[in-house]
């Protein structure tokens, strides 16, 4: 079993240029041709729109609509083109609480920098491969917080206190 | 032995109701192939990442002297007006600096980094003299190479610094 990156489009959304240039290289090693960027969040929903990635990588801190807004943003089941797209957050923050906001934007992977090369393949593979059902809740749509659990939960914040949320 | 009493019947699902919804296997017909060996396949790909990664070092010094003087210059524009914008470019300034340096081989200049955002985070008020230490260690790292916890006197100074914010962590005071 292999993921054939040549046939994935990606999205890198980060402000900082040398992190860009370091993301792009990892995913073009991976064999991905087509690696779209952007440097803040309202141009990264921008592409998101015209490119039609096929998997977004994603900082938290950005210009203009950080990584959280616009990870909500493009999980709008109503007004997104793609709300079920992949979305791989990665940020210097590695607090606990964080980790559980972006969980409850509707992030699927969350990587702390400095991140590896290896670190990335396993979250992308882990979308590629396994990919999470959906839970859609009143104020929630996106991956199911739990990654083997199958029954519904009760209603609200779906990560909030959930071992599983955090890898 | 009391028989088991029947469950009660299940209520219509609402729109209020959680819901699990099925999503589309897109991504896994169109890139996953069931032939070779994965671990094969996954270190061959690491490897190749790894290595563009590396030809990009050239730039790692350059790119670690401009997170420095950028936040140098935030430094200066919070001491010479503190208030909510410089403190937070200043914040942005080491929270970058935290995301930086441990992909640029310069861990230690990471951690001083992480250090200083947790003190401007935590503190409305941060003592003026311990964030200027933070500022001009990184500078002193940079400048003189200290990477990683090889380098004793930068490994000494950075656990200082992390000491010294916790302790102020522990005090009261506006947060």
């Amino acid at each position: 079993m292999q993921v054939e990156f040549q046939r994935l489009r990606f999205l890198v959304v980060e402000d900082d240029e040398p992190m860009r240039r370091i993301l792009r290289a990892m995913l073009e090693g991976f064999g991905s041709r087509d690696v779209f960027e952007a440097a803040d969040g309202a141009a990264g929903l921008e592409a998101f729109t015209a490119q039609h990635p096929d998997i977004v990588v994603i900082d938290w801190e950005l210009p203009l609509l950080d990584g959280v807004e616009a990870t909500r943003r493009m999980r709008d089941p109503d007004k997104s083109p793609n709300p079920f797209v992949p979305i791989i957050m990665v940020t210097g923050y590695a607090e606990r609480r964080r980790v559980l906001a972006a969980r409850n934007a509707g992030v699927n992977e969350f990587l702390v920098k400095p991140i590896s090369a290896q670190a990335l393949y396993e979250r992308i593979l882990t979308i590629v491969a396994r990919p999470r059902p959906f839970l859609k809740t009143r104020t929630y749509f996106g991956p199911h917080p739990r990654r083997n659990a199958d029954p519904v939960p009760a209603e609200g914040a779906p990560a909030a206190g959930d071992r599983d949320t955090v890898r | 032995m009391t028989p088991r009493r029947p469950d009660p019947p299940k209520a219509p699902r609402t729109e209020a109701e959680p819901e699990i919804v099925p999503v589309p296997d897109t991504l896994r017909r169109k890139a996953l192939v069931l032939r070779g060996s994965l671990e094969d396949a996954m270190a061959e790909a690491v490897g190749r990442a790894e290595s563009a990664v590396e030809r990009l070092s050239v730039d790692f010094e350059r790119w670690m002297g401009e997170s420095a003087a950028r936040l140098a210059a935030a430094h200066a524009a919070y001491r010479s007006s503190p208030g909510p914008d410089a403190r937070a470019a200043l914040f942005k300034a080491a929270h970058d600096l935290r995301g930086r340096a441990g992909m640029l081989g310069y861990p230690l200049a990471g951690r001083i980094g992480a250090s200083l955002a947790r003190l401007l985070g935590d503190r409305s008020e941060p003592p003026a003299d311990l964030v200027a230490q933070h500022v001009d260690a990184v500078r002193a790292m940079v400048r003189q190479g200290a990477k990683d916890a090889s380098d004793p006197v930068g490994s000494a100074l950075a656990a200082e610094l992390e000491r010294a914010v916790d302790a102020v962590a522990r005090r009261p005071g506006p947060r």
